[in-house]
C-alpha cells in the first residue's frame, strides 16, 4: 500500500506527460487510410527540455495534437499530469496545462493590437481584469516584446510575431509548451530569437517545452532527443544521439556539420574526442 | 534570353498614407545559364523584386526586360507566364483540384494548348520532380505527404516549360532528405530552364548550388557576387545578417588559429582533405 503510493508520487513528479502503446491513425477504414503514430509509449518530465525530430509525415505534429487533445489515439493512453485526453471532460484542464505554437505566425493572430491578442486567452479564462492585465505584461516581457504592446501584429517581422505567438501561450500560465516547427517559416535572425526566449523559458521558468524540430542546429540545444521515424520512436536519448550518423540517415535526417566533419575526420584516422559536437569544439580540438 | 532590370523601384500602398518604398533604383542582368540566387534578411526585397519579372508586379519606375519585351509598356501577359514560372513560397498551399492530372494540367490548359500536347506535358512534368506518374495522376494532391505535395506543386509550373524558373524558398519547411531531393531536382531543371532564380535563407544550399549570387538589402542591391567570393567575407555577411555557411565558418576559425587554408571553396569534401593534411603535418611534426 505504501509502496504503491509512493510510486504515484515518483510518477506524479517524474512524468508529466505519459504516453503509453499511442497508435493513431488518420481517414480509418478509408482508400487514404494513413498511420501516423504506430505504438508510442514515451514519458516525459516535468521541466525537460526534448526535441523531436523526424522525416515528414513521421508523426511528429499529430503526437503534439494528440497530447493537447486535439486528437484522441485510437489505440493506447495519454497522461498529461494524471489525466487522460480521451475524457472529454479532461480536455479544459489538459489544455490550461499545455500550450502548443504552430508553424504559421499569421494563422495564430486574432486580434488588431498585440497586447490584445495576448490577452484573448487569459480573457477566455474568466481570469479579472486585473490577473489579465498582470499577465500580458509578464508574458510580452518574457518574450522581449514590451515595446510593441500597442502595436500592430501585421507590422512584425516573422521572428517577432512568433514571439507573440509563444506569449499567447505564456499568458495562459502552462506547464508545457510544445513548439510544432514554429522556426520552420522563419530567417535564420527569426529563428536565434525564438529558440532565446525558449530557453529562457526552460531555465528560468521551469518549463516543460517539447520542441519539434527539422533543424538539427536547435536539437542540439535540448536535453533529449526523441527521433521519429515512420510514426515510431527510432532513437530516444541524450545529445549524443546526433552523433550517430547512419542511424539519423535512416530515419531521413541530417547530421550537424560539426558532428559529420568529425565523423570524417576520424575515419581518415585523425582522432577526435567523442563529444565534439558543435563547430567551436571542433576547432578546439583540431588546434590542440 | 536575359532579364534586364533598369532604374527599378517600387512603393507599396502607392498614393496611400502607407506608401513604403520597397525597392530601390535596381539594376542588373541576369544571363543564360546563370543559377542565381537571392539573398538577403527578411524584409529586403527578395520576393517584391523577383515578382516583377513575371508581372506581378505591375513596373512603376524603371524598366524590367524579358527577351526583349519591356515590361514597363503594354505587352502580352500570356507569353509572359508561360515563359517566366514562377514557384511560391510554400507552393503546396496552391493545389486546388481533385487529382494530381488536373491540377498539373492547369497552367498548360490555360496556355491553349491541345489535348495531347497537355497530356504530354503533364506526364513528364511529374516524372521530372520525382513522382510515380502511374501512382500520383488519379490521386487526389491533398492525399499526398508534405513533400509530395511540394513536388507536385512544382510539376504544375514545369508543366508550362518556363524558359525562366524562379523559386521563392523551395526547400522551407521540407525535413533535410526532402531539402536535398529538391535542390537535386532543381538542379536537373538546368537542363530545360534557361534561368533559375531562386530565392533561399539556407546559406548551405545557396554556397552549394548558386552560379552567381545577388545580396538584396532594404530595397536595394547590396552587391552582385561569385558564391566563393561572398561566402567567405564574413564581414560583409555579418553586417548584412546573413549567415556564413558552415564549410566558410571552419575555414576562418581554423585560419584565426594558426591554419592556413585557402579561403575558396565551398565544398566540404574539398575541405575535409585539406584538414587531413594540415591536420596530420602538425600533430606529426608536434609529436615526432
Amino acid at each position: 500500500m505504501l509502496a504503491k503510493a509512493a510510486r504515484n508520487t515518483y510518477n506524479k513528479r517524474m512524468s508529466f506527460i505519459e504516453l503509453n502503446a499511442v497508435k493513431f491513425t488518420y481517414n480509418s477504414g478509408e482508400r487514404d487510410e494513413a498511420v501516423a503514430l504506430d505504438g508510442v509509449s514515451l514519458s516525459i518530465g516535468a521541466g525537460e527540455f526534448v526535441a523531436v525530430v523526424g522525416h515528414n509525415g513521421s508523426g511528429k505534429s499529430t503526437l503534439a495534437k494528440l497530447i493537447n487533445g486535439l486528437y484522441e489515439p485510437d489505440e493506447g493512453e495519454i497522461l498529461v499530469d494524471g489525466l487522460s485526453t480521451a475524457d472529454d471532460k479532461n480536455l479544459f484542464d489538459i489544455r490550461s496545462r499545455v500550450g502548443v505554437v504552430f508553424q504559421n505566425p499569421d494563422n495564430q493572430m486574432v486580434a488588431t493590437i498585440i497586447e490584445d491578442d495576448i490577452a484573448f486567452g487569459p480573457e477566455n479564462l474568466g481570469l479579472p481584469p486585473a490577473e489579465i492585465r498582470a499577465r500580458v505584461d509578464w508574458a510580452l516581457a518574457g518574450v522581449g516584446m514590451s515595446e510593441y504592446a500597442k502595436g500592430m501584429p501585421f507590422k512584425l517581422s516573422g521572428g517577432q510575431k512568433q514571439r507573440v505567438a509563444i506569449a499567447g501561450v505564456l499568458a495562459l500560465k502552462p506547464r508545457v509548451m510544445i513548439l510544432d516547427e514554429s522556426t520552420s517559416m522563419l530567417d535564420p535572425k527569426g529563428r536565434e530569437e525564438v529558440m532565446r526566449v525558449v530557453k529562457k523559458l526552460v531555465d528560468e521558468e521551469k518549463m516543460t517545452v517539447i520542441l519539434i524540430t527539422h533543424f538539427m542546429e536547435e536539437a542540439m540545444q535540448c536535453g533529449r532527443i526523441v527521433v521519429l521515424k515512420e510514426g515510431k520512436v527510432f532513437l530516444d536519448g541524450g545529445r549524443e544521439i546526433l552523433t550517430r550518423e547512419a542511424e539519423l540517415k535512416e530515419a531521413g535526417l541530417e547530421t550537424p556539420f560539426a558532428v559529420r566533419m568529425a565523423n570524417a575526420l576520424r575515419a581518415r584516422g585523425i582522432g577526435i574526442d567523442a563529444d565534439v559536437m558543435t563547430l567551436p569544439a571542433l576547432v578546439e580540438a583540431l588546434c590542440r | 534570353m536575359p532579364v534586364e532590370i533598369r532604374g527599378l523601384s517600387y512603393d507599396y500602398d502607392q498614393k496611400t498614407k502607407f506608401q513604403k518604398r520597397a525597392l530601390f533604383d535596381i539594376g542588373f542582368t541576369v544571363r543564360d545559364g546563370d543559377f542565381l540566387g537571392i539573398v538577403g534578411h527578411t524584409g529586403s526585397g527578395k520576393s517584391t523584386l523577383v515578382t516583377h519579372f513575371n508581372a506581378l508586379n505591375r513596373v512603376q519606375q524603371g524598366t524590367v526586360v524579358v527577351d526583349g519585351v519591356d515590361l514597363s509598356q503594354k505587352f502580352d501577359y500570356k507569353a509572359l507566364r508561360a515563359k517566366v514560372g514562377m514557384v511560391f513560397q510554400y507552393p503546396e498551399y496552391q493545389l486546388f483540384d481533385e487529382t494530381v492530372y488536373k491540377d498539373v494540367a492547369f497552367g498548360p490548359k490555360n496556355l491553349g494548348l491541345d489535348e495531347r500536347e497537355i497530356a504530354v506535358r503533364v506526364e513528364a512534368a511529374i516524372r521530372m520532380v520525382g513522382l510515380d506518374y502511374d501512382a500520383v495522376k488519379e490521386r487526389s494532391p491533398f492525399e499526398l505527404s508534405g513533400g509530395q505535395m511540394r513536388r507536385a506543386a512544382i510539376a504544375g509550373v514545369l508543366a508550362m516549360r518556363p524558359e525562366i524558373l524562379i523559386l521563392d524558398e523551395p526547400t522551407a519547411g521540407l525535413d533535410p532528405r526532402g531539402k536535398r531531393e529538391v535542390m537535386r531536382l532543381i538542379q536537373g531543371f538546368r537542363a530545360m530552364c534557361k534561368i533559375i532564380v531562386m530565392i533561399s535563407h539556407n546559406m548551405d544550399e545557396v554556397a552549394a548550388n548558386c552560379s552567381r549570387i545577388i545580396v538584396m538589402n532594404e530595397g536595394r542591391v547590396y552587391g552582385d557576387y561569385a558564391p566563393e567570393e561572398l561566402f567567405h567575407n564574413e564581414e560583409l555577411l555579418s553586417a548584412l545578417r546573413i549567415d556564413m555557411p558552415a564549410v566558410c565558418t571552419l575555414t576562418r576559425r581554423l585560419n584565426e588559429r594558426g591554419f592556413s587554408l585557402p579561403e575558396d571553396t565551398l565544398d566540404e569534401a574539398v575541405l575535409l582533405e585539406r584538414l587531413v593534411g594540415a591536420v596530420r603535418a602538425k600533430r606529426g611534426g608536434g609529436h615526432a
